[in-house]
């Protein structure tokens, strides 16, 4: 009886031949890309515009059209909350104006001069926990500055620059380490990205640390990074694990300042 | 039909979240043979929206693994007879 076997995919001249291809092709892609990095963000910065002006207008359009009943009960639940942020607000005033003449009598002063930007890419558009924002070396941004909300809270790190745009890469972003410390001990931490906008920390089980304690930036501006969000202790552990969820949502950031 | 699959999800990655570029792009692997363009497809996504290059080799996560996938597919696209 003759038996035919299938023919074993080795790697003959075909294969051989497929796998320069690939080479050739990644090599050549790549440096092609980089070459023209800044002209291909710059050529795709007016249809992400175009895109959040059309998302914006569709929200406002789905917020025109709901219901009135509904309409009326959130505009209470949001005065509410209203009143609840106004006094919140002057007690945060009085600590800041406290905290900027404290900074002038040791001669420092508070970071003031800042870049306001517009978020042209966020996560989810984006892989990597990184933002495209609006503003370039034409106005004034420079690598290394550091970006954060409007409202207050480190976001992360201008990496690059471009004529009229800068890539941002957040403090978030998986594997990015960052030096921060525990409001609650002044205990010295690195916070470890995990991407999404959150981050894990290991420490000592000995140490106590509670959900919605705050992380801090170190300097003298102390900026929030990040807020724990869950504490992990098995009994036979000798550290805990941390997880931290960054300030505001990554997903939905639209301005930041940068400075 | 290449062509349009590649200049749709090329619009997509401009526009889209990456839980559907990228799927599209790995659905394009298996579609076409020696699908070449998701290495350009993956490339882009990683310098259009990756941080700063420190590692040449490891700087193009997602260009590597087009190039990765897109060899690997070649056997697996024959045994699956995609072809007959």
């Amino acid at each position: 009886m003759k038996t035919n076997f299938h023919r074993r995919y080795s790697s003959g001249p075909n294969q051989r031949k497929w796998l320069l291809y690939a080479i050739t092709a990644l090599v050549l892609g790549a440096s092609m890309l980089l070459f023209f990095r800044s002209t291909l963000v710059s050529l795709s910065s007016p249809v992400w515009k175009g895109q959040n002006f059309v998302s914006l207008g569709i929200k406002n359009l789905f917020a025109l059209i709901k219901d009135k009943d509904e309409l009326v009960e959130e505009n209470t639940v949001l005065r509410e909350r209203l009143v609840s942020y106004e006094a919140t607000l002057l007690a945060l005033q009085t600590l800041e104006s406290t905290q900027l003449e404290m900074l002038r009598i040791f001669g420092r002063s508070g970071n003031e001069d800042f870049v306001a930007a517009g978020v042209l890419v966020h996560p989810p558009e984006t892989p990597y926990d990184i933002l495209i924002v609006d503003a370039g070396e034409e106005d004034g941004v420079i690598e290394g500055s550091m970006v954060s909300l409007p409202e207050g809270g480190a976001l992360g790190r201008v990496t690059e620059v471009y004529e009229n745009q800068s890539k941002v890469e957040l403090y978030s972003g998986s594997g990015v380490e960052t030096n921060a410390y525990l409001e609650r001990h002044n205990v010295s931490i690195k916070l470890i990205g995990r991407g999404g906008g959150s981050f894990e920390l290991e420490l000592p089980r000995d140490i106590e640390i509670k959900e919605g304690d705050k992380m801090l930036l170190p300097g003298v501006e102390s900026e929030l990074v990040g807020v724990v969000s869950k504490v992990m202790l098995e009994p036979t552990d000798s550290t805990k694990k941390i997880i931290v969820r960054g300030v505001g949502n990554i997903n939905s950031v639209r301005f930041v300042s940068i400075h | 039909m290449r062509v349009w699959y590649t200049i749709l999800v090329l619009a997509m990655t401009i526009t889209m979240p990456f839980w559907i570029y990228l799927p599209l792009i790995f659905i394009g692997i298996i579609m076409f043979p020696f699908y070449i363009e998701s290495v350009f497809l993956g490339l882009l996504v990683d310098v259009i929206y990756g941080g700063a290059i420190d590692n040449i080799l490891f700087g193009f996560p997602f260009g590597l693994a087009g190039a990765v996938l897109t060899l690997s597919a070649i056997p697996l696209r024959k045994r699956l007879r995609f072809n007959t």
